[in-house]
């Protein structure tokens, strides 16, 4: 309710700036790109430089620069780089898939997760380790990807189902199906808490354990939503205006919304495939970048890609050093770290609308 | 009546008396009997479970309190039939190391040594249900005595309604409870007027480990680290820590821990990046994690330890299952027993048969 209104009368506010508002809206653009790839080189750089094991810095560079069989160099070469280059594709893919999500349904609370994705992943591989007896986490992202693209193909079957295909429907089926697969999980794990055990493990969302090799197997599926992400922001702008409103535009509703959730599925689906999903990502991100750059979605997608790995990185890079000599898993740390972040801007922002 | 229960302790206590001076005989030069009133009132009670355990020494009187910061407890008279209502079965363990069969302990698994220590089975078991205990079980068994170790606040009011409790006393917490097993030898002697058999079951575990070493002055000083593999949801964990239970097993054996391990906890999980903190003369590798040991053994930092690079490694794959089925492989040879449940555990008998398995593997791995 609070959104709808804030949201209408958004124009009339726009309006009274008039072309100040809009060299000032340009100059938070500039700064906002900036400031965010300012800080993805900063989180790549700590990434990289800061883990478990305390290394100095300047044998962290020589390791780095200089790759040999010395342990810094093993570290950063076998762990902290192939790390580092999944939280960046991970954290662009679930920011996105928010940002889309979001835009999509035209809901501020959307996640990925609101589409099942999560319970979709989780309920596959559940599946996969009760039924056919699938053993360690590796074997687990064909059976979350395929998970999480059954549940959204589902959902939007459902959705598209009912008389008035709207945004509320795709959301309503999503809550509903997340619902019903999670409960069958959750009854599944307590029959035999030991089986699923490493599921429950998984569900924390980690990008510790994922080896390079995967990263790159399923980087080519995230790497196609973030293109099919980019090039569909403009028709978002369009569905963000309301359905009827976008087809006097010229927007095919029906055609964005397919190939929207077709590219959260990509991004959503194989991000939750590599880590075993990890939350907020997705909620809040796009959310405080939508405070910088103002609803324009091209903007909101392309800032989100940006910020987002920042977040994720962040917050791994905190789970390393707080947990020495162990790690906590990423999943943990980005509600913890986040969500005291999101209530801060809150409070000093009027929230905006799409 | 009264004259009848006095007659039958009457030959009840020659008898116990006669045991005793046999024993005597056996182990001192001077036999002296100490049958006395303990003797007398624990014959009248273990008339029919004399055989769970030994006669009486005749040095505790009874009747005794049992104190616990929970509360306390009074033993009338000797008691015989022992509930042993710890889920690791550790307090097992102590009673058989003193001879004592308990009337109840629990069933994690099958343990050779409790097998061995006792020679007839344990007459009746129970199983932890999410780590609640099985009180109505515990009351059926009907004992004049339970030990339960560890924290006792949830449990001791019902299980002082069903008999006497006897805890770990100030050794409460797992971690310190896991180092204090002769202390709780010690109240079990005491408990049950066998303080002998408890120091003889203390000497034996120094004694045998005192041969080890003998034998092997070239492991003395030299440093071993055991870890165990969890899959992905324990992660790798090192063990033998400072002050763990499984540390002294290796202490006794003659190896200290690794200075770059001095730090880490007892289970503590150790992180990718720091699994240089494990290198030392001897590296005992468990694999708990059904198969998926490669995830950490295959990773180049692993691979890059110079205990791994000289072979200075004993790679154990733990094949025990729920099902009961115990066994354990190094080298492509299969073994009976569940060696890392042995070195999880703490008390006279788990160590010492942990290291008879382990000794030759180690032994030759130390070498290179």
């Amino acid at each position: 309710m609070t959104v709808l209104a804030s949201a209408a009368v958004r124009p009339d506010e726009r309006g009274s700036h008039g072309s100040d508002g809009g060299r000032r809206l340009r100059m938070r653009r500039i700064v906002g790109v900036l400031t965010a790839l300012a800080a993805l080189v900063l989180a790549v750089a700590a990434s990289v430089a800061f883990g478990a094991n305390p290394l100095p810095l300047d044998e962290v560079w020589q390791g780095l620069v200089r790759p040999d069989a010395s342990e810094a160099s093993i570290i950063v070469w076998t762990q902290r780089l192939p790390r580092t280059l999944l939280g960046v594709l991970v954290g662009s893919a679930l920011g996105v898939s928010g940002a889309l999500i979001q835009a999509l349904t035209r809901n501020p609370l959307a996640d990925p997760g609101i589409l099942g994705v999560n319970a979709g992943a989780g309920f596959a591989v559940t599946v996969g380790v009760g039924v056919f007896g699938l053993t360690g986490i590796r074997g687990y992202i064909w059976w979350a990807f395929l998970g999480a693209v059954a549940a959204t193909v589902v959902v939007y079957l459902i959705g598209a189902a009912s008389r008035s295909a709207s945004p509320v429907t795709l959301v309503l089926a999503g809550v509903a199906l997340g619902a019903v697969l999670n409960g069958v999980s959750t009854f599944l794990t307590l029959i035999d808490e030991d089986t699923f055990r490493q599921v429950r493990n998984w569900g924390l969302g980690s990008i510790a354990r994922t080896g390079l090799d995967d990263t790159l197997t399923v980087a080519p599926f995230l790497l196609a939503g973030l293109l099919v992400a980019v090039l569909l922001s403009g028709s978002l702008n369009a569905v963000a205006l309301g359905d009827d409103l976008a087809a006097a535009l010229g927007t095919s509703v029906v055609r964005t919304r397919v190939l929207g959730l077709l590219a959260v599925t990509l991004l959503a689906g194989g991000a939750t495939a590599l880590t075993g999903g990890i939350g907020f990502v997705g909620l809040m991100v796009p959310h405080v970048v939508r405070w910088f750059v103002g609803p324009d979605q091209r903007w909101i997608i392309a800032m989100t890609a940006l910020a987002a790995p920042v977040l994720l990185l962040g917050a791994d890079v905190l789970g390393r050093i707080l947990a020495r000599p162990g790690e906590m898993e990423v999943g943990i740390v980005t509600a913890v770290v986040g969500a005291p972040v999101l209530i801060a801007l809150v409070r000093r922002r009027k929230v905006s609308g799409l | 009546m009264k004259v009848q229960v006095s007659r039958r302790v009457g030959i009840k206590m020659f008898a116990a008396g006669i045991a005793v001076t046999l024993a005597g005989c056996g182990t001192a030069s001077t036999p002296t009997s100490t049958g006395g009133e303990s003797a007398t009132e624990a014959t009248t009670s273990a008339a029919a479970d004399a055989s769970l355990l030994p006669a009486a020494e005749g040095v505790t009187r009874y009747p005794l309190e049992l104190t616990t910061q929970w509360g306390t407890t009074t033993l009338t008279e000797r008691p015989a039939r022992i509930a042993a209502v710890t889920g690791s079965q550790d307090d097992a363990q102590a009673l058989a190391a003193i001879g004592v069969t308990p009337a109840l302990a629990s069933e994690y698994t099958t343990d050779v040594w409790l097998e061995q220590a006792l020679g007839e089975p344990i007459p009746d078991r129970f199983v932890m249900n999410d780590g609640t205990l099985p009180f109505e079980q515990i009351a059926a068994a009907d004992p004049d005595l339970i030990i339960a170790l560890g924290d006792l606040t949830d449990t001791y009011d019902r299980l002082s309604s069903i008999a006497p409790v006897l805890d770990s006393g100030e050794s409460a917490s797992e971690q310190t409870r896991a180092t204090d097993w002769p202390d709780l030898l010690a109240r079990l002697g005491q408990t049950l007027d066998l303080s002998q058999a408890a120091q003889t079951a203390l000497d034996a575990e120094e004694e045998f480990f005192a041969t080890f070493r003998s034998d092997h002055p070239e492991l003395q000083g030299r440093t071993l680290s055991y870890v165990v593999y969890y899959g992905e949801e324990g992660g790798l964990q090192y063990h033998s820590s400072q002050g763990s239970a499984v540390a002294r097993v290796f202490e006794q054996m003659g190896f200290a821990v690794p200075a770059g391990a001095s730090g880490l906890q007892y289970r503590q999980e150790i992180s990718q990046e720091l699994i240089s903190a494990i290198d030392a003369d001897v590296i005992l590798f468990s694999d708990n994690s059904d198969g998926h040991a490669a995830t950490v053994t295959d990773q180049p930092l692993f691979q890059a330890l110079p205990a791994v690079q000289d072979g200075r490694l004993v790679h154990i794959v733990n094949n025990a299952t729920s099902d009961g089925r115990q066994s354990f492989t190094i080298d492509g040879q299969e073994y009976e027993g569940n060696v890392p449940w042995a070195l999880a555990r703490s008390g006279p008998l788990s160590g010492v048969w942990a290291a008879e398995q382990l000794a030759p593997h180690i032994v030759s791995a130390a070498q290179g």
